[in-house]
């Protein structure tokens, strides 16, 4: 890890201590404070966009878990979101459980079944194994519809009232936004702690090597399916959270494009940091609301164009920053951000 | 009775199966002169159909305006060499896949912008005769489609068995390195498989969305195409006719006594289903190149 000049542990408590200095201690609350502030400034759009953003980054950083640390390319988050988001929706309607319960019962069950699609992992690896999950995403799309319409809703999907917290009900954007916050902090945080723990180690020499870390007495197998696991988890804790914003759950929020992004977000964030799923996950939700909201301007640009150009515009869009993270800067924005930081701090000296 | 729908079932299938041989053909010839596994083979074959309907809609002879279509795609194919992967050669398989993925993004995104998505009727290019045996009537264009396919992979699986650049490419698919040293250059046996790639979608184009009702969705079929090319192997170019028969037969079958009970969701699950047994118990398929990872 990378330390400026003059920060350095005494004791092995420092030597581990996430926050090192005070100035991260001071950046960090000030941060948290922004974040806390930032509904008092903005227009309930953004404060939505700033939702959708935190949920994203959830199921990103599941995706870093299984993508970025343990190597397994998956073409299929957004299936587990919407398995999460459906055993959600039945929880808080069916069976209405109080609430954060359906978001548990949500994320369970994804990751049950994540771990379900993760099995052949102990056989195969590498693309093959994408294709597993590209498999998943599509036995999602094409069987929830065609289940009978009392379990999971059918083609109409399933209406999730708002959550109740102390008896109030969370109906406003502000109030959701609070509401997501925090489990968003939280999912930060235990992504950071799985990264530094044995299993975040285990999974990392998984990927670099599955060879030696198996003659390390690393059980290569498990790993890679509980890394299936967590992934699932945090993207049924996304589709849970995803399906009290959208107040319903619904197979066409959860389609391959999607997965398709959410795995771009990670290529154009950076892979294996939680910094990276972060940046990925903002950068991208915000290029995809501008060019929401630039698609009319530009319709009216291209004689003959739709109304509905926003869509394709995105996957352009998106497509092309891929491939150019992917030849120029395959280390994402976490590493262009790690180093003008370095930049930064050892200005005027150029090392 | 039962013999005839045995046989009707199984007619649907062959013709279904063939198609997705088409564009399982173009997975596997990329992938076997470059280790580049192209996600985006159904984008092409989307590509290939609007770009042959917008020239028949300037009013030119059908089979100009098909050989001009592959002539685009072939060039397009090379485009996509030189711009994406020439940039990414060395990288491991996983960063080109995921390159992949974004020229899906690229090409989807692209098609819906410039042809709509409203569903159009391709012209029938393939005769629209219905001919009969015992008693079933079969589409003269599927014959014809079929028959075509047929053709193109055993053209195909001969050029890269016995031709020496065949070969070559087939050594490049076998380690970039070792081709490499021996004088075989790895950037222009990619590019001809992409060129040949996009010949093939346009082909497959032609002999299956003769008289059809077309709209960018029909990209989605490359992903049933995948068990097919999973199936019968990554690496060969002839086995996805076996892989096509089997699946297209499959599916038909599940169609036909599946469907009823399930709401039509067993034909389309079907494909996916087999797709985890074959990773499951045997990933390189029925043909595929095994390999043996030794410490």
């Amino acid at each position: 890890m990378y330390r400026s000049c003059g920060s350095f542990s005494e004791t092995y408590a420092d030597d581990m201590a996430l926050l090192r200095t005070r100035w991260q201690w001071l950046a960090l609350g000030v941060l948290l404070v922004a974040l806390v502030a930032f509904p008092l400034v903005v227009s309930p759009a953004w404060i939505r966009f700033a939702t959708i953003s935190g949920i994203t980054i959830i199921s990103v950083l599941g995706l870093q878990i299984l993508v970025g640390l343990a190597g397994q390319v998956s073409v299929g988050q957004s299936a587990f979101m919407g398995i999460g988001a459906y055993f959600a929706a039945v929880a808080a309607v069916k069976l209405q459980l109080p609430f954060p319960l359906p978001l548990l019962a949500g994320a369970f069950g994804a990751a049950i079944i994540g771990i379900l699609f993760g099995l052949p992992a102990a056989r195969i690896k590498g693309f093959y194994l994408a294709l597993t999950t590209l498999a998943a995403q599509f036995v999602f799309q094409f069987s929830v519809v065609r289940l009978p319409d009392n379990w999971f809703g059918g083609s109409a999907g399933i209406s999730v009232a708002r959550p109740f917290i102390f008896g109030t009900q969370v109906s406003s954007t502000t109030g959701f936004y609070y509401l997501t916050l925090p489990i968003v902090v939280m999912t930060v945080f235990a992504t950071l702690f799985i990264l530094r723990s044995r299993v975040g180690r285990a999974l990392i020499s998984v990927r670099d090597n599955d060879l030696a870390a198996e003659v390390t007495g690393i059980n290569v197998a498990y790993y890679k399916v509980a890394a299936f696991g967590i992934a699932s988890f945090l993207a049924g804790l996304a589709g849970g959270l995803l399906a009290y914003e959208n107040q319903l759950a619904h197979f066409e929020q959860f389609t391959l494009f999607e997965s398709i992004w959410y795995l771009g977000m990670l290529i154009v964030g950076g892979m294996g940091t939680v910094l990276g799923a972060v940046l990925g996950a903002v950068s991208l939700r915000l290029v995809q609301e501008l060019l929401t909201l630039a698609g009319p301007w530009v319709a009216q640009l291209i004689p003959g164009a739709r109304y509905d150009i926003a869509f394709p515009m995105v996957n352009v869009v998106l497509g092309i920053m891929i491939i150019v993270f992917l030849i120029y800067q395959p280390r994402g924005l976490a590493h262009l951000y790690r180093r003008s930081e370095r930049y930064v701090r050892h200005w005027p000296f150029p090392y | 009775m039962l013999m005839e729908t045995l046989l009707r079932v199984l007619i649907g299938g062959i013709a279904n199966g063939a198609i997705y041989a088409a564009v399982a053909v173009g997975f596997s010839v990329i992938y076997r002169s470059g280790r580049v596994f192209n996600i985006a083979q159904g984008e092409l074959l989307m590509i290939a159909t609007f770009m042959c309907m917008a020239l028949f809609g300037t009013g030119m002879n059908h089979w100009l305006a098909i050989l001009l279509t592959a002539i685009a795609m072939g060039l397009l194919g090379l485009l996509i060499e030189r711009l994406m992967l020439r940039p990414l050669v060395g990288q491991s398989e996983m960063a080109l896949f995921m390159a992949t993925l974004g020229l899906l993004l690229i090409l989807n995104g692209l098609g819906t912008i410039v042809f709509g998505t409203e569903p159009r009727l391709f012209p029938d290019v393939l005769g629209t005769e219905r001919w009969r045996l015992g008693g079933i009537a079969i589409k003269e264009s599927n014959v014809l489609g079929t028959a075509l396919v047929v053709v193109t992979v055993v053209a195909l699986a001969w050029f890269f068995r016995s031709t020496r650049t065949g070969l070559f490419m087939t050594a490049v698919a076998e380690s970039h390195q070792i081709a490499r040293s021996l004088g075989v250059s790895v950037t222009r046996s990619i590019g001809l498989s992409w060129a040949i790639s996009g010949v093939v979608a346009t082909i497959a184009a032609v002999a299956f969305m003769s008289g059809r009702s077309v709209s960018p969705d029909i990209a989605t079929i490359a992903f049933v195409a995948l068990p097919v090319v999973l199936l019968s192997g990554l690496e060969t170019v002839g086995g996805v006719l076996l892989g096509g028969l089997i699946v297209g037969v499959g599916q038909s079958m599940a169609a036909r006594w599946l469907d009823p009970y399930t709401e039509g969701g067993a034909s389309l699950i079907f494909p996916f289903a087999l797709m985890m047994v074959i990773l499951i118990i045997k990933p390189q398929g029925l043909f595929g190149w095994k390999r043996v990872e030794r410490i």
